[in-house]
């Protein structure tokens, strides 16, 4: 029942809403022309089908703007929003009838332009469903809210992988209408509400980049790359700052794991891998993998490393780092890979800290190796008969850097980096050379070593080929410069004995010719030379006194002591049948000399024991008489009868009897088949032994056999090795002298 | 005591005075042979920082009224040397006919009789012997001379007195040295302080 | 079998003949210069280049030491002309040096 008050409220209230309608026309005019305007402006806003060409009419917009105006002066406008949303929801299905067909086709072709399709058809939407400008931001933005939530409540989850396919399509490079799709995600919204897949899509398609485009492409950074892709999509950037610096995080922690998996081979390939290590350099700088990176190069270098301790062999088989990993990889190698590890490293870190956490493991390990210094030395002085030097010819030559302490007066002084551990040594970026040589303590060694080196050189230098001497000049020469004159004083004298040598024996041989040429050399100067008591027999011992005596006469206040055992006799055979040249140590010399002495005075028996002929030397040790002999043996001149007694072939015999070391070979289990698999494994493992002998020059027989149980598979014994080392060295392929093997080069 | 194979002691000396002028050459030689052939009942080395400056002790030979002790010298060379004698101090109180109040002493291989052959085991071993056979002659300590002459049981107790003095060497006159802290009681402690010397050096 | 030696490249060293019967093999024992203690063969303290440029010297007393050596300690005053081993006065003597 409706009271008085009620009724005249609601009296009131329509007069009220009459009035605002009519907006005191005369009569109801007013309120027929909002009726109007009412018609037009809904019929305006009514979403349309815009697949249905007859649904789009053609509005007077200067009659639209009037409408939306007399609304809004009836204040009637909020109620019409509400309306035109309503309508917005009500008509949406159109749009997903449109998003369910555009994902029907997507999801058969999987053509990510389908998509694109889809998206400029939602803007197309979007676009024709939009109210005017001119009705303000507030009823656009909820216009925007609705067309959106409605978006999103009602597409399918094909979209969402479809919008992901879309995104990463448009990643290839020179992607067409890449800034009108952004454009679209933003009209539609649809940039924030699928952030985290728009930043998944980059981080996969990073990660997928950098393991494409950066694998194994060592010797061009990836960095640089990246940074042109960026710049391309600048403007795809600009719409998603706040991903962006995650982007590059995410980059560069991508770039470095990779690198740092490859680090390894960055180092083999050095300096080929600048590149790579420009990126790792950059990246570290940005994310802190440090950490990581030591520890894979640590990795890197236990693989190196690991054929030379007792590990079982397993254990590095299973791995696939082929390379160094063979029994013959040895010293040289692993210093090469110690430099180039220093130099990568010093590429990426500067200050030193990485190396030294990496670097000292190495050092510890190669101080350990007898033939380390060998190696550097032999390196030091250049032309060392085996591949690359480990210094490179552009460093400029420079005097050693000992270990210095921190200098805190130079005004380039840094503290030590975080992560630089107590026991840190600065090392000052120094030349190669020098980082090898603080491998030990003191440069003395060095210097002792070079000394040896120098004088196996110089003493194997005949007049043949005496201009070597002045290169030996040179190579000191430059090692004054990195070692201190003083160091390699007694390398000038060694050098001036061989010019003073040479003069000398010029002098003599115009007194009166002889066949000796001898290298005379200072006593203390030189590095104390196995010695020998060995005498050379007959007619050697009369050359040596009439030399001597020559000498004396030259230089009245010296005199001449033989070092039987060194130097080498080119000595000339005639034998019944045949005459044989060669050039021989002095004790095979000294040997032959007695065989022909006893064929001279008895005619009949050219035999000689063991024991006789030692005794005719003097004295000598029965592995290097027996190494001697079995020159001969070898050359066909003598033949060992029975045990210890050596007989002259004064005619050639055929069938060339078996050296003493072979029997052990032959004694082995005689069926031909496996003999023939063990010639055919020897072959396999003469690669290793090739190997070997190549990189450390002479290894006795137990050293090579110790090695080679790191190959897969072998099996020989000590034994059969030796067979095969004899095998090999009467196909000239090896000689063996006093108890070592060493390549025939 | 455990020596080191003479050529490392060599290189590290070489190390050590690495600008040698013949005159630290010759004396690396002397500490060289002084070491690994020492003769009884010496001993002596460079200090540390200043190789042209030894320490040395001599211990009183047996059957003499210097047994036990363990008397301190001083050697001083200059670049002259071997072709000059190097200043020979004792800086232990000495009570001695050939020895000054000052410690320096009176011997004639260390003045007109000095010849380059003589190394530093040489003079060492010649002082040795003449705290065996005072030369009463040439008195550098008119006292002990004529005591030595004259009243030999008042010497043997001046002398005596000496000895243990020297045991108790005070630091303070371990001038230029940076090794004094370890001369202290008694022989045994003062023979170790004295490998402890020798040792710094072949550590170092 | 004739054995013909072709060339030799053999090895010496050489040694000051300081008129010592040279017992081989004593290596050991070898001589050094009194005042530097140098060995003969070595050089002495003054030179970096062993033999010819740094001679030894011989006295009339039989005393051998480097040239350079003894004419340095004879150029002292102290040394009164005096060898250093015996302090008789000293005489190179003609045997050695002077007759290359």
């Amino acid at each position: 029942m409706a009271t008085a008050a009620l009724r005249s409220q609601v009296a009131a209230k329509w007069h009220e809403g009459f009035n605002r309608l009519n907006r005191s026309e005369p009569g109801i005019s007013g309120l027929l022309s909002f009726s109007q305007a009412w018609n037009i402006a809904t019929d305006y806003l009514h979403p349309r089908d815009i697949s249905d060409p007859t649904s789009v009419k053609q509005h007077d917009l200067a009659s639209v703007k009037a409408a939306f105006d007399l609304i809004n002066r009836s204040r009637r406008l909020p109620v019409m929003l509400e309306t035109f949303l309503d309508d917005i929801c009500n008509q949406y299905h159109l749009i997903v009838r449109d998003i369910e067909q555009y994902l029907a086709e997507y999801e058969q072709s999987l053509d990510t332009s389908v998509m694109l399709r889809l998206i400029f058809r939602l803007v197309e939407w979007y676009r024709a469903w939009a109210p005017i400008e001119e009705l303000g931001p507030t009823i656009r933005a909820a216009y925007t809210l609705t067309f959106q939530t409605q978006l999103f409540s009602t597409v399918p989850p094909g979209f969402v992988r479809g919008f992901k396919a879309l995104c990463a399509s448009t990643l290839v490079p020179v992607a067409q209408h890449t800034p009108q799709m952004w454009e679209a995600f933003e009209v539609l919204g649809l940039t924030d509400r699928y952030e985290g897949i728009i930043a998944s899509v980059g981080y996969e398609r990073i990660e997928d980049h950098v393991r494409e485009t950066c694998t194994g492409k060592l010797c061009h950074g990836c960095s640089p790359m990246y940074a042109k892709g960026a710049a391309n999509t600048e403007e795809a950037r600009g719409l998603l700052q706040n991903v962006g610096s995650r982007f590059d995080f995410h980059m560069n922690k991508t770039l470095c794991d990779l690198r740092t998996s490859e680090i390894f081979d960055i180092i083999i390939d050095f300096p080929d891998s600048n590149g790579a290590l420009q990126d790792l350099k950059e990246c570290l700088q940005r994310v802190d993998q440090r950490a990581s990176l030591v520890q894979a190069l640590r990795k890197a270098y236990v693989f190196l490393v690991l054929p030379f301790l007792n590990f079982p062999p397993r254990d590095y088989r299973i791995s696939n780092r082929k390379r160094l990993l063979h029994p013959g990889a040895d010293t040289k190698l692993i210093l090469s890979q110690y430099v180039a590890t220093i130099k990568c490293l010093r590429i990426v870190d500067p200050p030193g800290v990485l190396l030294f956490k990496v670097a000292d493991p190495i050092r510890r390990y190669l101080r350990e190796r007898p033939d380390t210094i060998r190696s550097i030395v032999a390196n030091l002085v250049g032309d060392d008969d085996s591949g690359d030097s480990l210094v490179d010819e552009n460093e400029p030559i420079q005097p050693l850097q000992q270990l210095e302490t921190e200098d805190y007066n130079d005004p380039h002084w840094d503290p030590e980096p975080i992560d630089a551990g107590p026991d840190f040594r600065t090392n000052k970026p120094s030349d190669v050379i020098s980082t090898l040589v603080s491998i030990y303590d003191s440069k003395d060694l060095f210097v002792k070593e070079l000394q040896v080196l120098l004088a196996q050189r110089l003493l194997a230098i005949t007049d043949d080929n005496f201009e070597k001497v002045e290169k030996e000049r040179r190579n000191i020469e430059i090692l004054k410069i990195r070692f201190g004159e003083a160091a390699l004083q007694v390398c000038e004298v060694m050098l001036k004995d061989m010019t003073d040598s040479k003069r000398i024996d010029g002098h003599v041989q115009s007194q009166k010719a002889s066949i000796v040429h001898p290298t005379i050399i200072s006593r203390h100067f030189w590095p104390s030379l196995e010695s020998s008591d060995i005498v050379m027999p007959g007619q050697f011992q009369a050359l040596q006194t009439e030399y001597a005596k020559e000498f004396s006469t030259f230089k009245p206040d010296k005199k001449l002591r033989w070092l039987p055992h060194l130097g080498t006799v080119h000595l000339e055979l005639q034998l019944e049948d045949r005459t044989i040249e060669t050039d021989v140590p002095p004790l095979e010399a000294a040997f032959i000399e007695l065989f022909s002495e006893k064929s001279e005075s008895t005619l009949v028996p050219h035999i000689w024991t063991m024991d006789e002929l030692i005794e005719g030397v003097g004295a000598v040790d029965r592995i290097a008489a027996l190494k001697a002999l079995i020159t001969w043996i070898d050359l066909g001149v003598l033949k060992e009868d029975e045990e210890n007694t050596f007989r002259l072939l004064e005619v050639k015999e055929e069938a060339a009897p078996p050296s003493r070391i072979a029997p052990a070979a032959i004694d082995a289990p005689t069926v031909t088949a496996a003999q023939q698999q063990q010639a055919d494994q020897m072959r396999l493992y003469w690669k290793f032994i090739e190997g070997m002998l190549t990189n450390l020059g002479s290894l006795p027989l137990d050293r090579i056999q110790t090695m080679l149980r790191f190959a897969p598979g072998y099996d020989q014994t000590v034994e059969q090795l030796a067979g095969f080392m004899e095998a090999a060295r009467r196909e000239g392929l090896v000689v063996g002298r006093d108890g070592m093997w060493k390549l025939n080069r | 005591m455990a020596r080191l194979p003479a050529n490392i002691l060599e290189r590290l000396l070489n190390l050590r005075f690495s600008q040698s002028t013949n005159c630290k050459r010759r004396l690396i030689r002397d500490f060289k042979r002084l070491s690994t052939d020492p003769p009884g009942g010496i001993s002596g080395s460079p200090c540390p920082d200043n190789i042209m400056l030894w320490n040395a002790v001599i211990f009183g030979p047996a059957e003499t009224p210097f047994e036990d002790g363990t008397f301190k010298l001083v050697l001083t060379f200059d670049e002259s040397y071997p072709n000059k004698p190097p200043t020979v101090k004792f800086l232990s109180r000495m009570f001695h006919p050939n020895v000054y109040a000052n410690g320096e002493l009176c011997l004639d291989i260390l003045q007109n009789r000095w010849s380059p052959t003589y190394d530093v085991a040489a003079i060492l071993t010649s002082i040795q012997s003449l705290l065996h056979d005072p030369n009463p002659n040439s008195p550098a300590n008119a006292e002990a001379a004529q005591l030595y002459r004259e009243n030999m049981k008042e010497y043997v107790r001046r002398v005596k007195a000496t000895v243990e003095e020297s045991w108790l060497d005070p630091d303070d006159k371990l001038e230029g040295c940076g090794r004094g802290a370890g001369w202290r009681r008694g022989p045994i402690l003062s023979l170790w302080s004295s490998l402890v010397c020798l040792s710094s050096y072949v550590i170092m | 079998m004739k054995v013909t030696v072709k060339h030799w490249h053999a090895v010496a060293q050489w040694r000051w003949d300081t008129g010592a019967s040279e017992s081989e093999g004593n290596d050991e024992n070898e001589d050094v210069c009194g005042i530097c203690r140098v060995p003969y063969e070595g050089c002495c303290p003054s030179c970096k280049m062993p033999g010819d440029d740094c001679p030894l010297i011989w006295g009339e007393c039989t005393h051998v030491f480097h040239m350079h050596c003894l004419l340095k300690w004879i150029g002292t005053p102290a040394s009164k002309q005096q060898c250093p081993m015996d302090r008789r006065t000293w005489v190179t003597a003609e045997r050695k040096v002077g007759n290359s």
